[in-house]
């Protein structure tokens, strides 16, 4: 298992190398004319983006594990459960409607929007809910979010909202500054290594409630912390990143083949395959030969919903066996 | 008898009264009751399950004040349901039970409760019956000092029930383990316990050996049964 985990860090240091280096002609032509130039280019634009690839991408993922492993549900996860919608509902309102634009106050109100749509999803789905009712409690809440946000930039004092927010939304991460990545990386990671700490509380739960409670762990406590630092994590790095779907259902999927299925043991490699992810979808969106950049959440969503169909159709096949 | 366990003023309010309760080590004690008598609201106040007031102590040790691992140690509880959350395979739910590394120890308690063949099988793949004796497996991984088993015979075949309490009886007086054990069956209590306890209404109304137990007036009383002929009737 360690040899495995080893492997995908250095899968995904390698990942994040590239997103500083390619594409490489310009890098190339600027060390001709400019070096100075050229680690500019490097330093100020290409790393602040491949932070906040990694540090979302494993935010999403691991995210997307722990509330997995809550709702013993394969299939929620922070977009298919309202929470990045929620948040940038949150982040909407707070930055054009509040008119508060500072960057601490739309993130507070990212976290915000993430933990009342989770909050909600617990109330209207229950702890241990069928998957029918979680995806159902978490397209109600998603779909709320989404015209709640539509209405609340139609709504906006500035008529240049829906202009200003529509990249934002569509889910991007070109053009941040270290100071945005940080606001970003800082509650991300710590949400990961906070997530991290209750992996063993998470699979014992996989065995079943009362179990988790005989070996101590305070169950209810456990959902508040995890549904805190999710909605901590997703809100704030949707503060910054806008909504990127399906890494917080694809990363858990493919961590848990690691570690022989358990849960909770799955949330660091499942930040790990998310920031490989999402650095290999921003590499995509630059390197596609579309003649421009492409919307990061959008080429996540044409890779991730045929995966979300494809676990939906296996999941139907297995229970029909 | 050494006191493995032992209980002050344990209690889940509507459901169990407050009580002492000792378990001895190397003893097998059974719990038996009508339904809604308050055997698994016991079980769950010693297991520390519910939030239940009182306090738990295993060999002086207050279990509310352990970590998880050495919880798992400790105590271990087998849940009536035998319903796993996610779709673990048999190996890995037993090796979820173990606290720390797992080593040649996991494949000889699979053997020994005939899990070898199923140890790669998915548990929703497996019989209530199956999953029963996975879920002994998983209580059984860390040596705990207590077992906490709520029917852990129910749904399984003959066979596999004289096996299973025969293992239960091995691992109270060979192993010095303390074990409590919910059960519906007289006849198995009787074979198998060295002490019984009769539950009502969330209160302890008999504790004793279990021939006296069960030839008391308090059978009748709470169950409405009466032995005959070797065999059960209604009172």
């Amino acid at each position: 298992m360690r040899r495995r985990l080893i492997l995908l860090g250095v899968l995904t240091l390698a990942l994040f190398l590239l997103s500083l280096a390619l594409p490489w002609d310009i890098v190339a032509s600027l060390i001709g004319e400019d070096r100075g130039l050229a680690g500019a280019l490097i330093v100020e634009l290409r790393l602040p983006r491949a932070v906040l690839a990694l540090v979302y991408g494993g935010v999403l993922a691991a995210s997307g594990a722990a509330i997995q492993a809550l709702f013993a549900n394969p299939l929620a996860s922070p977009d298919l459960t309202g929470a990045s919608s929620g948040a940038a509902f949150g982040a909407v309102v707070t930055a054009y409607l509040i008119g508060l634009s500072t960057p601490i106050a739309i993130s507070l109100g990212a976290v915000a929007g993430a933990l009342a749509a989770l909050g909600a999803l617990l109330l209207l789905a229950g702890p241990r809910a069928e998957t029918a009712t979680v995806l159902l409690a978490g397209l109600a809440i998603s779909a709320l979010t989404g015209a709640l946000t539509t209405l609340a930039l139609a709504l906006a004092p500035s008529p240049f909202a829906f202009y200003d927010a529509y990249d934002w939304l569509m889910g991007s991460i070109v053009d941040r500054s270290f100071a945005q990545a940080a606001f970003a990386a800082v509650p991300g990671l710590l949400t990961i290594a906070l997530l991290a700490r209750l992996s063993g509380a998470l699979d014992a739960l996989a065995v079943g409630e009362e179990v988790a409670q005989s070996l101590g762990h305070d169950v209810q406590r456990l959902r508040v912390a995890v549904i805190s630092l999710a909605a901590l994590g997703v809100g704030a790095c949707v503060a910054v990143c806008g909504a990127v779907g399906f890494v917080g259902l694809v990363g858990p999927f493919f961590a848990r083949k690691l570690v022989a299925g358990h849960p909770g043991r799955a949330i660091l490699p499942s930040a790990l395959i998310g920031g490989a992810l999402l650095l290999g979808a921003d590499l995509f969106t630059r390197l596609a030969p579309m003649g421009r950049t492409l919307p990061l959440g959008v080429v996540t969503a044409i890779l991730g919903a045929p995966f979300f169909l494809a676990l939906v159709l296996h999941m139907r096949w297995r229970l029909a066996r | 008898m050494t006191m493995m366990l032992s209980a002050r003023a344990v209690a889940l309010p509507g459901r169990l009264e407050p009580a002492d309760f000792q378990l001895g080590a190397g003893k097998v004690t059974c719990l038996i009751g009508p339904n809604g008598s308050g055997k698994t609201s016991l079980l769950h106040a010693l297991a520390r399950i519910g939030k239940p007031a009182g306090a738990v102590e295993v060999e002086g040790r207050d279990v509310d004040r352990l970590a998880p691992e050495q919880r798992a140690r400790t105590l271990a509880y087998l849940p009536a349901s035998r319903d796993i959350a996610w779709p673990l395979c048999a190996r890995d739910v037993v090796a979820l039970g173990a606290a720390g590394a797992v080593g040649d120890g996991l494949n000889a308690l699979l053997a020994s409760l005939g899990l070898t063949e199923l140890a790669e099988r998915r548990m929703d793949r497996l019989s209530t019956g199956e999953r029963a004796r996975v879920l002994l497996a998983r209580a059984l991984i860390a040596e705990p000092k207590v077992l906490l088993l709520d029917e852990p015979t129910a749904n399984l075949d003959p066979l596999w029930k004289i096996r299973m309490m025969e293992r239960l009886r091995d691992e109270a007086h060979e192993a010095g383990r303390a074990v409590l054990i919910a059960v519906h069956d007289f006849d198995m209590a009787a074979a198998y316990a060295d002490r019984l306890v009769v539950m009502e209404r969330g209160r302890v109304v008999a504790d004793g050996v279990p021939n006296e137990v069960l030839s008391s007036p308090h059978i009748p009383e709470v169950f409405g049964v009466r032995q005959s002929g070797g065999g059960w009737r209604e009172a």
